[in-house]
Formats: structure tokens, C-alpha cells, sequence
């Protein structure tokens, strides 16, 4: 597969690189970033006029959205890269985040059955938590 | 920003000239209110051929918002939690409506739930909580 360019050019910020965007959505509200800290793979992405509501905040489908690209990033390094879908996400709402703020999530997986992932995500900006996202995937023995 | 394409009869655009609304959209709604339509483009997909769930959580959390709004008439509300499940897959160019319904309604709380479905197939049930926003 190859990776798809960002509708817009953002540069990562510092200590952070490009995540590779496979998805045609998540390319439109992209870029992506992304690092190693350890073993752990975290997520980031900086809020901009596109990712916004009418009061200027960041827009639950933009954080959704951003949640599920996370959450399917942890799944592919759980299976190395098996096919995947989501089944059920659940997002709760904790504070409002605004263009500039930059969101970051370091997901895991909660648990892994043959064929089911549990996977859990908390998005924070340095300041405060913004929503977190539970999610359910469905993965597919690799054709 | 270009404009969106004429709303279809029957239907208005869901207001937005900025922001996510805008950029995603365009999205109607019916005149009666009864059900939100929305038309799956390229810029909507995922990389399997399919529609992003991001975007199907999207459509719900909007149809879903507006109504809450709708039902205000003129007070606040933001969304505090949505669940989505992924029923069934939509292709390109493929036309959702969603159907929304109001649960129950408190001083401060509005439960929501949501239908959305591509010509009687079910894609995606979704239920949410919107907190309805202070006077002061």
C-alpha cells in the first residue's frame, strides 16, 4: 500500500514524524503524527480550522475520527497488520480543545482474542484531558 | 470554499460555512425534520473501499446534535458521549439517512439515539448524551 499525502502540509512538531495515512478521510483531516517512546507508539495531531465546530472548538466528528485512525494504528501493531474493522467505539467528551492545540495519545490494547481487539485510548493536550475512546475491532485472518 | 451543490427537493443544507460541517458536508436535512441525508464521496473513504467510520461518526454526532438543538429551540448543547456501532458497510456514492430520536429529556441532560441506513440497510445504530449548556 502506498501512503497517502495530507490535504494540508503540517509540519511535525519537534520530537514527532509523519504517520503513514493509508485512508482517504483520514488523509482529508491530516497530517498525523506519530513517535516511539519505548516500546509505546503514540499518536498525535494538531487542531486546525477544518477540524472545527460553529463555536470554534474542535468538532466531535474530527476527535472521532482521529480516535479511530489511533485505535486502528494500535490493532495493526497487535496483529501485524491484519486486516481490521471497527465495531463499536464509545467517546466520552471531556473538555473542549481549539485550532493550535496539539492532541496526543499514547493507545493500548486492552485485551486480544483470535478474533477481537479491545483497544483504549486518553487524548490529552499538555495541559488537560480533551476525550477518551474505547473501541472494539473486528480482525480478519490475513488473506 | 466553493458552494455546496443545490439541496435536493424536499431537503435543506445543514447550515455551515466553516469549519468540519463545511469541509465534510455537505449534509440536508428534511424539511419535516423526519431524517438527515448525506452522500458518500471520495474524500469520505477508507483505504478498504469503503466508507470511514470516522465519517459514519461524524454523520451521527451531526444528525444527531441538530436535533437536539432543533428540540432547544435556541438553547445549548454539546455532546458529552456517543456510542457507535458499525453494523454494515456503505460504498462510494452511496446515500445515508439518518434517523434520530430523543430519549428522554432532563434539566441538564438529553439522551439521544441514532439509525443511520443506506435504503432500509442498517450501517450504524448510535446512541449519545448531550449536556444541555447553562444560563450562566
Amino acid at each position: 500500500m502506498k501512503p497517502l499525502a495530507p490535504a494540508r502540509q503540517v509540519a511535525a512538531p519537534e520530537g514527532w514524524t509523519h504517520a503513514a495515512q493509508f485512508d482517504p478521510f483520514e488523509a482529508y483531516l491530516g497530517p498525523f503524527f506519530e513517535r516511539w517512546v519505548g516500546v509505546a507508539h503514540e499518536f498525535a495531531f494538531i487542531l486546525d480550522d477544518r477540524h472545527l465546530n460553529a463555536k470554534e472548538v474542535a468538532h466531535g466528528g474530527a476527535l472521532m475520527t482521529f480516535a479511530d485512525a489511533v485505535a486502528g494504528y494500535c490493532v495493526w501493531d497487535a496483529t501485524e497488520r491484519a486486516p481490521c474493522v471497527t465495531v463499536s467505539q464509545q467517546t466520552n467528551f471531556l473538555s473542549a480543545a481549539t485550532a493550535g492545540d496539539l492532541i496526543t495519545c499514547r493507545p493500548i490494547v486492552i485485551r486480544k482474542t483470535r478474533e477481537i481487539v479491545f483497544v483504549r485510548g486518553d487524548f490529552q493536550t499538555s495541559e488537560r484531558a480533551i476525550f477518551t475512546a474505547t473501541s472494539i475491532w473486528k480482525v480478519f485472518a490475513k488473506g | 470554499m466553493t458552494s455546496p451543490p443545490p439541496a435536493p427537493a424536499g431537503y435543506s443544507a445543514v447550515f455551515a460555512e466553516t469549519g468540519f460541517n463545511a469541509y465534510v458536508g455537505p449534509i440536508y436535512r428534511a424539511d419535516d425534520g423526519s431524517h438527515f441525508l448525506f452522500t458518500v464521496r471520495e474524500v469520505h473513504m477508507n483505504g478498504g473501499g469503503a466508507l470511514h467510520g470516522g465519517m459514519m461518526m461524524a454523520l451521527a454526532d451531526i444528525a444527531m446534535g441538530k436535533t437536539v438543538h432543533a428540540a432547544l429551540e435556541g438553547g445549548r448543547a454539546m455532546t458529552i458521549s456517543l456510542s457507535c456501532d458499525f453494523i454494515g458497510a456503505v460504498k462510494l456514492g452511496e446515500a445515508i439517512t439518518s434517523r434520530v430520536s430523543i430519549t428522554r429529556r432532563t434539566r441538564s441532560i438529553v439522551f439521544v439515539t441514532a439509525s443511520l441506513d443506506v435504503e432500509g440497510r442498517a450501517i450504524m445504530t448510535a446512541t449519545g448524551l448531550w449536556k444541555i449548556l447553562g444560563d450562566g
